[in-house]
This record gives C-alpha cells, sequence and structure tokens, in this order.
C-alpha cells in the first residue's frame, strides 16, 4: 500500500513538473505583459533581462539616462513579488553604503550592542545605477555580493535571499570622473544589454502614459519562488552535442593567440571570452528555449545569444577601430564564420 | 523513437537505395560506353564480355560507394529533417537523447513527435529529380554511341591476287631437285622435300599475296627447325661453355657452324653450296684454330702455378657433354669431345709423375688430336647450315620474298648478322626470329582467316599454315627425335601465339 502511494506521489510530482514545463512560456509571456504596461517598447531588453534573472545572472545595462532602466527593475519588481531596491552610485559612496555596516544601539535593557544595518544590496532585485561612478573599492564590493550572494561584514557572513538580481548601469556619456570597470569583474555580468533611444512612437507612447502617471502599474504575476522554479526547470533542457560544440567553438573563435582560432579574431580581436562566457551563453540558451515553448537548445538560441554575453566579454583592438567596426559587428562575423558548423 | 521518425527513417533509405543505383547503374553504362568507345577509335577490340564486366564492376563499385555515403543514419535524418523543416534540432535532440529518461526529454521527444506528424507527408523536389534523369540519359547516350559507332579497321592496303603459276611450280620442283643433290642425310633430304612438296601443294590453292607468303614462310620455319633438330652443336656447346675457362673451348664449336647461319652466306644455287661445300675443311679449320688457340692457353702455366687444379677444373667442365640430353651416344661431336675429355683426365690422373715439359706436350698433343677430331665433326653440321641457307634464300628468290622475312632459328646468329654486309639485311638484325608466332614475321603482315575472311595478323594464323604442313610431316617417315622435335617447336610457337581451333591443335 506504502508503494503504491509513493508511485501515486512520484506519478503526482511527474505530472506537476510537467505541467509545469509547459506553462513555463505562459508565464514568462505574462510577466512580459504587465511590465509593457509600464515599459514602452526595448522588448529585447525585457526579454534578456527575464532571461538573465531566471538563468541566475546579472545584467550590465548601458544606456543614456532617462531610457527607463530605473522603471524597468521597479516593474520587475512589482511583477515577480520581489523587494526591489536602488543604489546610486557616486565617487563618494563607500563600500559600507552598499553592504551595510555593523552599529552600536542601545537595547532596550540599556546595554550597548552592535547590531548590522543591512545595506541597500539586501534585496531581490537591486539596481546599482551609475556602477562605474564609484570607487574601484566599492565597485568591488558590489561585485563580491554579485558574484557570492552574501555579505561578509567582520568575519559575519549574511546571504542574500534568492532570487538575488543586480542590474548595473553604465553612462557611456560621462566619461569623466568614471572607474572602469576591469575585465575581470565584467565577466561577472551574464549580459550586457544596450538600451537604444526609443523610437518616435515609442516616445509618444512613453510621453502619453506618463501624462497620465508616473507611477507603475504592472501586477505581480509570480514570486520569487515560482522564479527559483523555473531556474531548475531550466536546468534540465537537453542541449546535443553538436550545438555544445557550436558554442564552444565560438568562445575558442574569440581568442586570437590559439592556433584554429577564426580570421575574425586574428584580425579584429585583442583579448577574447573566458570560459565564463560559454557556461553563460548556454544556461541562458535553456532558459530562452523554454520561454519560447520549446524543449531543447538550438543554434537559434546560441546566435541570439552571442551579442549580449559576449559583448562584454572581448576586447577589439585598433584594426576594427580602423574599419569602423563594433564590438557587436565583430561578433556578427565570427557568428558568420561558425555558421560553417551547423 | 517515435513511428514517424521511423516511418521518415524507412523513406531515406529507400531513396539512397534508388539514388545509389541509379547513379551506380549510370557509372557502369558511362564506364562501359567510353572504354568500347575509346577501343573502337584506337582500333582495338576485346571480348564484348568485358566490356559487360566494366559495366557491373563500376556499376556496383559506384552504387557500393555512393549507398554507405548516403545511407541514412539515425542522425544524418534527424539533422535533414531540422534543417529541411526549420524544426530548431528538435528531432536530433529527440534522437540524441532516445535512449534517456527524464520529464523534459518526455516532454521534448513529444514536441519532436507531434512536430514531425505536422510535416507535409511528402515533398516532390521537382529541381532535384532532374539531376537523377539527366544522370542516366547522359550514360545511355554514351553507351549507345560507343555501340553504333562502327569498329575502325586497321588501315591494310589492299591484298594482290597471287596465282600459283607453272613457273613457280617448276621453281620449286628445281629447287626439291637440287636439295636431292645436296650432300644433306638421307632423312634431312626426305623431311625438306616433303615439306616443300606440301607447301606446293597448299600453294595451289591459295589466291593471295598474304596467304602465300604465310604458306612459305611457315614451310621455310619448318625446315630450318628440322635441320637445326638435326645439329647437336648448339646442346654441346651450351653444355661445356658455361664456365669463363671453357668459353672459348664452346666457342671453337659454335663459331665453326654459325657462320653458315648468318645473312651473310647468300647462296641461292647448287653450285655456290658446292663450291661452298669444297672449302668447307679449311673454313670450319681456320675457325676451329682461333679459338682453340686462345683456349690453349689457360695451361700455359707451370706445375707450381696451378697447372694442375686448372687441368681438373676444365676437365670437370667438360664431363657433361656425356648425357644423352646432350647429343647422342653416335654423335661425332660428343665423340670428338668425350675423346678429348679422356685424354685430358689421362694426364690429370697421372699427373705426378709428369714434368713441367712432358705435361706441356702432351696437352697440345691432344689438343691437335681434338682438333683433328672436331672439324670433321662439325662439317657436317655446318653443311646443313649452308642448305637451310640456301633453300631459305632460294624460296625467298622464287615467290620474291625478303629473305630476311624467313625465320631461322636465333642461338648466336643475331650477333654474327649485326657484323654482316648482306645488303638484304644492312643493319644485320633482321633474321626473323624463331620461337613466337608473331616475332617468326617480325612483321604487321596481315593474312586472311580462312574461316571468316577477315585480315588478321599473322601471328594470329601461321598455325593454320603450320599445322597442315606438321600433320603430313608428322605422318610422314621421320625418325623419332626430329618428331618430337618439332613437337616441342609448335609447343614453344603456340607459347607466343593464340592457339588454333580445332583440328589445328597441337598433339
Amino acid at each position: 500500500m506504502e508503494n503504491i502511494g509513493t508511485a501515486e506521489a512520484n506519478s503526482a510530482t511527474q505530472n506537476a513538473n510537467a505541467e509545469k514545463v509547459k506553462t513555463f512560456s505562459k508565464a514568462v509571456a505574462k510577466i512580459k505583459e504587465e511590465i509593457r504596461k509600464d515599459v514602452v517598447g526595448q522588448e529585447d531588453i525585457v526579454d534578456n533581462v527575464i532571461t538573465a534573472i531566471i538563468a541566475g545572472g546579472n545584467v550590465l545595462l548601458e544606456g543614456v539616462p532617462g531610457v527607463g532602466k530605473t522603471r524597468l527593475v521597479r516593474s520587475l519588481g512589482r511583477v515577480l513579488s520581489l523587494p526591489f531596491s536602488r543604489i546610486q552610485f557616486t565617487p563618494d559612496l563607500m563600500p559600507s553604503d552598499v553592504t551595510g555596516t555593523n552599529v552600536i544601539e542601545k537595547d532596550d535593557g540599556g546595554r550597548m550592542k552592535t547590531v548590522f544595518r543591512k545595506g541597500p544590496i539586501f534585496a531581490n532585485l537591486v539596481l546599482a545605477d551609475e556602477i562605474n561612478r564609484a570607487t574601484p573599492k566599492t565597485q568591488a564590493a558590489m561585485l563580491e555580493v554579485m558574484q557570492e550572494h552574501k555579505v561578509t561584514v567582520l568575519n559575519d557572513s549574511y546571504k542574500m535571499q534568492e532570487p538575488f538580481f543586480v542590474l548595473a548601469t553604465e553612462n557611456p556619456i560621462e566619461q569623466d570622473g568614471t572607474y572602469p570597470l576591469p575585465e575581470a569583474q565584467m565577466d561577472r555580468f551574464m549580459f550586457k544589454l544596450l538600451m537604444q533611444f526609443p523610437s518616435t512612437e515609442e516616445l509618444v507612447d512613453i510621453v502619453n502614459m506618463t501624462q497620465i502617471t508616473l507611477e507603475e502599474s504592472a501586477e505581480a504575476v509570480v514570486d520569487g519562488k515560482t522564479i527559483l522554479e523555473m531556474r531548475e526547470l531550466a536546468k534540465q533542457v537537453p542541449v546535443i552535442n553538436d550545438v555544445m560544440k557550436y558554442t564552444v567553438n565560438l568562445i575558442s573563435n574569440t581568442h586570437p593567440e590559439l592556433e584554429h582560432t577564426s580570421e575574425t579574431a586574428k584580425k579584429y580581436i585583442k583579448n577574447g571570452a573566458s570560459p565564463r562566457a560559454a557556461q553563460a551563453i548556454v544556461t541562458c540558451a535553456k532558459v530562452r528555449a523554454l520561454m519560447h515553448g520549446n524543449y531543447n537548445v538550438s543554434y537559434a538560441d546560441i546566435d541570439a545569444l552571442a551579442c549580449p554575453v559576449l559583448r562584454h566579454r572581448i576586447k577589439i583592438n585598433y584594426n576594427a577601430v580602423n574599419d569602423k567596426l563594433s564590438v557587436d559587428d565583430v561578433i556578427n562575423k565570427l557568428l558568420a564564420e561558425n555558421k560553417k558548423l551547423k | 523513437m517515435g513511428t514517424e521518425f521511423k516511418k521518415l527513417k524507412k523513406k531515406f533509405l529507400i531513396d539512397a537505395i534508388i539514388k545509389s543505383v541509379i547513379i551506380g547503374v549510370s557509372a557502369g553504362l558511362f564506364a562501359a560506353g567510353a572504354v568500347w568507345l575509346g577501343l573502337k577509335l584506337a582500333e582495338a577490340d576485346i571480348n564484348a564480355g568485358f566490356y559487360v564486366l566494366i559495366g557491373l564492376g563500376v556499376a556496383a563499385a559506384v552504387g557500393g560507394v555512393l549507398f554507405f555515403i548516403l545511407r541514412p543514419s539515425d542522425t544524418k535524418i534527424a539533422k535533414k529533417l531540422d534543417r529541411e523543416n526549420g524544426l530548431n534540432e528538435k528531432i536530433q535532440t529527440m534522437v540524441a537523447f532516445s535512449g534517456s529518461e527524464g520529464e523534459m526529454l518526455e516532454l521534448q521527444r513529444q514536441d519532436a513527435s507531434e512536430k514531425l506528424s505536422a510535416l507535409p507527408k511528402s515533398k516532390f523536389d521537382i529541381k532535384k529529380l532532374w539531376q537523377y534523369i539527366l544522370i542516366p540519359v547522359l550514360a545511355l547516350a554514351v553507351f549507345i554511341t560507343a555501340a553504333v559507332i562502327p569498329q575502325k579497321k586497321p588501315d591494310i592496303p589492299p591484298d594482290i591476287p597471287f596465282e600459283y603459276t607453272e613457273r613457280h611450280k617448276a621453281a620449286v620442283e628445281q629447287l626439291i631437285e637440287d636439295v636431292d643433290k645436296t650432300s644433306l642425310s638421307d632423312t634431312d633430304k626426305s623431311s625438306v622435300t616433303a615439306l616443300l612438296r606440301t607447301m606446293s601443294g597448299n600453294l595451289e590453292k591459295i589466291k593471295t599475296e598474304r596467304e602465300m607468303k604465310a604458306a612459305v614462310i611457315s614451310a621455310v620455319a619448318l625446315i630450318d627447325v628440322i635441320l637445326y633438330t638435326s645439329n647437336s652443336f648448339d646442346n654441346v656447346a651450351f653444355a661445356i661453355g658455361g664456365d669463363e675457362k671453357t668459353e672459348f673451348l664452346s666457342a671453337a664449336i659454335t663459331e665453326g657452324v654459325l657462320f653458315y647461319k648468318a645473312s651473310s652466306v647468300t647462296v641461292t644455287t647448287l653450285e655456290q653450296v658446292e663450291a661452298m661445300e669444297a672449302g668447307l675443311d679449311n673454313s670450319v679449320g681456320e675457325k676451329v684454330d682461333a679459338a682453340m688457340d686462345v683456349f690453349v692457353q689457360q695451361y700455359e702455366i707451370s706445375v707450381s702455378e696451378g697447372l694442375e687444379d686448372i687441368l681438373k677444373e676444365i676437365n670437370g667442365l667438360m664431363a657433361v657433354v656425356s648425357n644423352d640430353k646432350v647429343a647422342a651416344e653416335t654423335d661425332g661431336l660428343r665423340i670428338s669431345v668425350e675423346k678429348f675429355y679422356a685424354a685430358m683426365n689421362g694426364i690429370a690422373e697421372h699427373f705426378s709423375t709428369y714434368d713441367d715439359e712432358t705435361v706441356q706436350t702432351a696437352i697440345k698433343q691432344n689438343i691437335t688430336a681434338y682438333k683433328n677430331e672436331l672439324v670433321p665433326a662439325l662439317v657436317p653440321q655446318s653443311y646443313r647450315c649452308i642448305a637451310d641457307e640456301f633453300v631459305r634464300r632460294r624460296t625467298a628468290q622464287i615467290f620474291n620474298i625478303n629473305a630476311s622475312e624467313l625465320p631461322r632459328q636465333n642461338s648466336g646468329v643475331q650477333e654474327l648478322d649485326e657484323k654482316s654486309d648482306d645488303p638484304e639485311n644492312p643493319d644485320g638484325t633482321e633474321n626473323g626470329g624463331s620461337g613466337k608466332g608473331d616475332s617468326v614475321f617480325g612483321s604487321s603482315e596481315y593474312v586472311y582467316d580462312p574461316d571468316t575472311g577477315e585480315l588478321v595478323p599473322y601471328g594470329k594464323y601461321i598455325n593454320i599454315y603450320y599445322a597442315s604442313m606438321t600433320e603430313q610431316l608428322l605422318n610422314g617417315e621421320l625418325p623419332e627425335n626430329l618428331k618430337e622435335a618439332i613437337k616441342q617447336y609448335f609447343s614453344i610457337l603456340y607459347s607466343g601465339t593464340e592457339e588454333p581451333d580445332g583440328e589445328n591443335k597441337e598433339e
């Protein structure tokens, strides 16, 4: 009897999981629908941000002021029912301003005690605005949290609540007084996304929308637990060897120093991407596949994620600058060379 | 793997088989046709079965290799389906993980199967179909072209009619009479005249120059075999001449005879034969002396310098002559060599009792005695060669054939001929040769195949003419060793030509 009961329970669990897989893309569609109530356009950005959240990565967003970066993260917080915080980075921001610090307080009995006051980092969704304005020390503190998902203050560790997601921004136009992120720390961002200035139609919609209200109107459709479940589900998506080889070859071909590398790398790349790039692409490709209602990773998934994953991980050389090629142009050339493996 | 995938796999397999068969058969047709066409244009021909073999072989090889390449594996099929239908690697994933378990994999398999089921049932690609029509058509075109193009015949000059006139007949009769008057042995005479009569009989039925030549050449070749086989000089010289120490002992035998087989011997009348016969003793003697003078130098050393060893070594080399396979026991040449050997052996056996001077004297005496025995033994053999040359040249004269086209047994004659002043053979190398049918004639002459009336090279049909004469010869009265020699000759001849059909086969 016990065995039958266990078997039935297992079967029920399997059916529930199968349902969750089937409804994965529906859940994502709902998230996007809600976000669209607050964020006009930027479809690719929204897709990639959702992908990164589900995959468990962080995003570096580059865009001019006023294109909706903060609004996007705030809206996401509402839709995902996750606490949100915003940190504006300035040159005088200290690491403790980000992570929190110990303060001395009087307890109820009048005795002095040390209490850890959590910093703004203690949220599920964090917007790190203009991260490149902070000093390297403060950046390092931020990046440690992004990597480890914990804060360590005076030998005490405080774990972040999952899902933990950081969306950092860089302002491209204010280069004076900034501290560019080093490559090793750039590598910790799963994606780098370029937020473009909205089109005329989109701008009209933005203005019309914000004339009515500046408040976000998106409603919660999922919660953090659901995101974590979706993350676990995504890990199960199969990847065939050919697609894996295709991905690995793409990353290897970014290294000009390798013997059998691509012509593009030899000509246009100074430094190639690290193995984290391959991990990031495959992880996100699995999520993307499910988001599109597929149950396997395809070449199309890899191609779609190549630019977001690689643009901040490879350094182009003077030849590319001379030929007026952007990083994305070089990545597209790499994709074209890699096509023969399909 | 799903039912749909299995159905598609079967379809791909059939497709691969059909393509392999079509291309394979086309390749086979093309190869057979190309070879056939090439051979026709090159005026060559092979048995039709070879074209079939070539075609089948190429068809099997090309078809097999192509099927090996095209044969559908699950992975190949999956890739093709994904690529042609934009399925984003769904089918490949299904195939790759077909043995694995998991909820996600199960969902993936279901999704892939649904997509397969939704595929259109058959896609008839007319663009690709044309390849599978055009290729066989081209191949067939090559084959048909090869079949219809007529075989290019060699550019053979027209044959000249021939009539065996009374003049010819009389000339042959005269030759027969002259042969009877020569100093050949009775056996040799009867063999030669029999052959000449047979030749004459054959010539009465012949209508063209080419046939006439074939008949004459085959008669002369047989006469040459018979007379040559009657001589033992070649076997004896070969037996004892294997070492540099006996080289000149052997040369003393051959040079005295072969001279008379050379093209420089231009006897065409009985008078000329008789004139040569008269001076034969001296002539042969001179040649024997010249070679023996060199041979004897080996003995001109002292006892202490190793004379005994040289003596014994040379004796050992001479001893081989006492063998019936080399020459008959009663053969004069064998007897003379045996006597010389015995005498020299006598010196060797009592060597220790002689001093230098005595030994040298005894050796010289033996050599003189040997020369006195050798020359008379060689004279009849040389005479046979003269008679042979006489018959060759007279026959060539009667029928207006170039003497160099008439064959003779080689055996060193070529070297002598190279030194000849014969105007008919200025290069001294066209001696016709022997042993192999096509080299007997050494030319590209043609004869008519009596069965088909087509022109074919001499080498192919000379045996027809040989056969008719041989039959009569072998049925006639000839010594057994001569019959045996003729049979051996034909066995060598047939090894160089195609075997005749039916009655012309060697007995």
